[in-house]
C-alpha cells in the first residue's frame, strides 16, 4: 500500500482528509458490499488517492457506528472473521446529501477557477 | 471485486511472524484504548487490521511459493502500513460522523488550546509566588530589640510558620519560565496539527515568546551596559580622567550610571523588539504552512 507524501502541500492534505467520509462511501455505492481491505485497495486503484489503513478502518467502525453502514460478519480464510459493509437506507440518503453538497462546491470552484484573469 | 489473490489455505503463519503480528495489534489496540474508543469500535478496527496482515502477508509468502509466512514477509509488510500512532491521529482528526453534511460539520466551533490556557495561568501563578516570596523577604528586615541592661541589639526575624505554609505551595510557580515555554510551544504544536479542533493561536506565542523575551532583554541589556560603562573608562582614562564614576562626580544633580542605563536600557529593548518580531513573523509562518 502506498505510503502518503510528506512533502504533500497541506491544503491538499486537508482536502482529502475531509473528503475520507465522502470517498467511503461513494466507494461502497457501487457494490453490494465489501471488507476493509478490499474497500481500501478499490479506493487506493483510483489516481490522486494514497488513504491509509489507519484513517479508512476507524472511519468504516464509526459510520457503522451511526448507522449509515450494514455490517454482515462472514467467514475468513485466516485470522478473525472478516467484516462486510454495505450502504444502509440512512447510509445512502448520507451519501445523496454529500454528493451534492460536493456537486455545488465543486461547481463553484470550477466557475471561479475558470473565470479569465483580469 | 477482487483483493489480491493469495491462497488463502495454504498459507500457514510461522510463530515468530505470529508474535509480530500480535505485537503489532495490541500496539494499536493499546493506542486506540488510550484515545478513548469502545471495545467494540476497538474490536472492529483491529480484527479489520488483523484481517488485512494475514492477507497481505499470505500474498507475499506465495509470490515466493512458500507456504509458511516468514519473517522475511512480515518486514516487507511491516514497512508499507502505518504504524501505531497513526491511530490515535485519526482518532482525533477525524470528526464524528453527522447526518446533515458539510454545513453542521463546519459548525463546531475550535477551542483555545488548554496547554496555552496552562501556560497563562502559570504566568500569574508564578507572578503571584514570586511577589509573596518578596514580600517575605521584607518582611524579615531587622528590628531593634532592648536588652535587659539597658543596651540594644538587631535581630532578624524568621519568617513564620503560617508564611512557610503559604510559601510551599508557591514554589512550583518559579518554574514559570520553564513550564509557560514549554506549554506555548505545546500549544503551537497543536493548533497547528488539529487547527479545526484547537484555537489561541496569539496566546500560544504569547506563552512562548514572553520569558525568552525577558532572557533577550536581560542579555542585551548586560552586554549594551557593559559596552557603554567599559566605554566610557576608557574614553575618560585616555583623556586624563581616571574614573568617571568615582572622581567626585557624586554630587552631581543626575547619578550617572542612571544617564547611561537609559540608552543601555532603549537599545536593549529595541533590539528585543526586533528579534521578538521577527520571531513572531517566523512563527506566524510557520503556522500558516508557508516557507520561513
Amino acid at each position: 500500500m502506498s505510503k502518503p507524501n510528506p512533502a504533500e502541500r497541506p491544503w491538499s492534505s486537508q482536502l482529502r482528509k475531509g473528503l475520507v467520509e465522502l470517498t467511503v462511501l461513494a466507494a461502497l455505492r457501487g457494490v453490494k458490499e465489501a471488507y476493509g481491505y478490499e474497500l481500501l485497495q478499490r479506493i487506493n486503484a483510483l489516481p490522486g488517492f494514497a488513504l491509509t489503513e489507519s484513517t479508512v478502518y476507524p472511519m468504516l467502525a464509526r459510520l457503522s457506528k451511526v448507522g449509515l453502514l450494514r455490517v454482515r460478519v462472514g467467514p475468513s480464510p485466516h485470522g478473525p472473521p472478516r467484516r462486510y459493509y454495505a450502504l444502509t437506507a440512512a447510509g445512502k440518503k448520507h451519501l445523496a446529501a454529500m454528493s451534492s453538497e460536493w456537486s455545488q462546491l465543486n461547481d463553484s470552484i470550477r466557475s471561479l477557477l475558470d473565470e479569465p484573469e483580469s | 471485486m477482487n483483493a489480491s489473490n493469495p491462497d488463502p489455505h495454504s498459507a500457514t503463519f510461522s510463530d515468530d511472524v505470529q508474535a509480530k503480528l500480535d505485537a503489532h495489534l495490541d500496539a494499536v489496540d493499546a493506542v486506540l484504548q488510550k484515545y478513548a474508543q469502545s471495545r467494540s469500535q476497538r474490536s472492529a478496527i483491529v480484527d479489520e487490521l488483523d484481517g488485512q496482515l494475514r492477507e497481505m502477508l499470505a500474498a507475499k509468502a506465495a509470490e515466493r511459493d512458500a507456504s509458511e509466512v516468514a519473517l522475511e514477509d512480515w518486514e516487507w509488510v511491516a514497512v508499507s502500513i502505518d504504524p501505531p500512532e497513526a491511530y490515535a491521529r485519526q482518532s482525533i482528526d477525524l470528526p464524528a460522523t453527522n447526518f446533515t453534511g458539510f454545513a453542521n460539520e463546519e459548525a463546531a466551533e475550535p477551542n483555545v488550546s488548554r496547554w496555552s490556557l496552562v501556560g497563562l495561568a502559570w504566568t500569574v501563578y508564578g507572578g503571584v509566588a514570586l511577589t509573596l516570596l518578596i514580600l517575605l523577604m521584607l518582611s524579615r528586615s531587622s528590628q531593634i530589640v532592648r536588652l535587659p541592661g539597658g543596651g540594644v541589639t538587631s535581630e532578624v526575624e524568621s519568617p513564620s510558620r503560617l508564611w512557610l505554609l503559604v510559601l510551599i505551595p508557591l514554589i512550583p510557580g518559579l518554574f514559570a519560565p520553564l513550564v509557560t515555554t514549554a506549554m506555548g510551544i505545546l500549544a503551537l504544536s497543536q493548533i497547528k496539527r488539529y487547527p479545526q479542533k484547537w484555537c489561541g493561536w496569539g496566546l500560544a506565542v504569547f506563552d512562548t515568546v514572553l520569558f525568552p523575551s525577558v532572557v533577550v532583554l536581560g542579555v542585551l541589556f548586560g552586554v549594551v551596559w557593559s559596552a557603554i560603562f567599559y566605554g566610557v573608562e576608557m574614553i575618560m582614562m585616555l583623556n586624563g580622567n581616571r574614573n568617571f564614576f568615582d572622581d567626585g562626580w557624586t554630587n552631581a544633580s543626575v547619578d550617572r550610571h542612571t544617564v547611561l542605563q537609559l540608552p543601555a536600557m532603549a537599545l536593549a529593548g529595541v533590539s528585543t523588539a526586533v528579534v521578538l518580531w521577527l520571531v513572531v513573523r517566523r512563527l506566524n509562518r510557520w503556522g500558516l504552512g508557508e516557507p520561513a
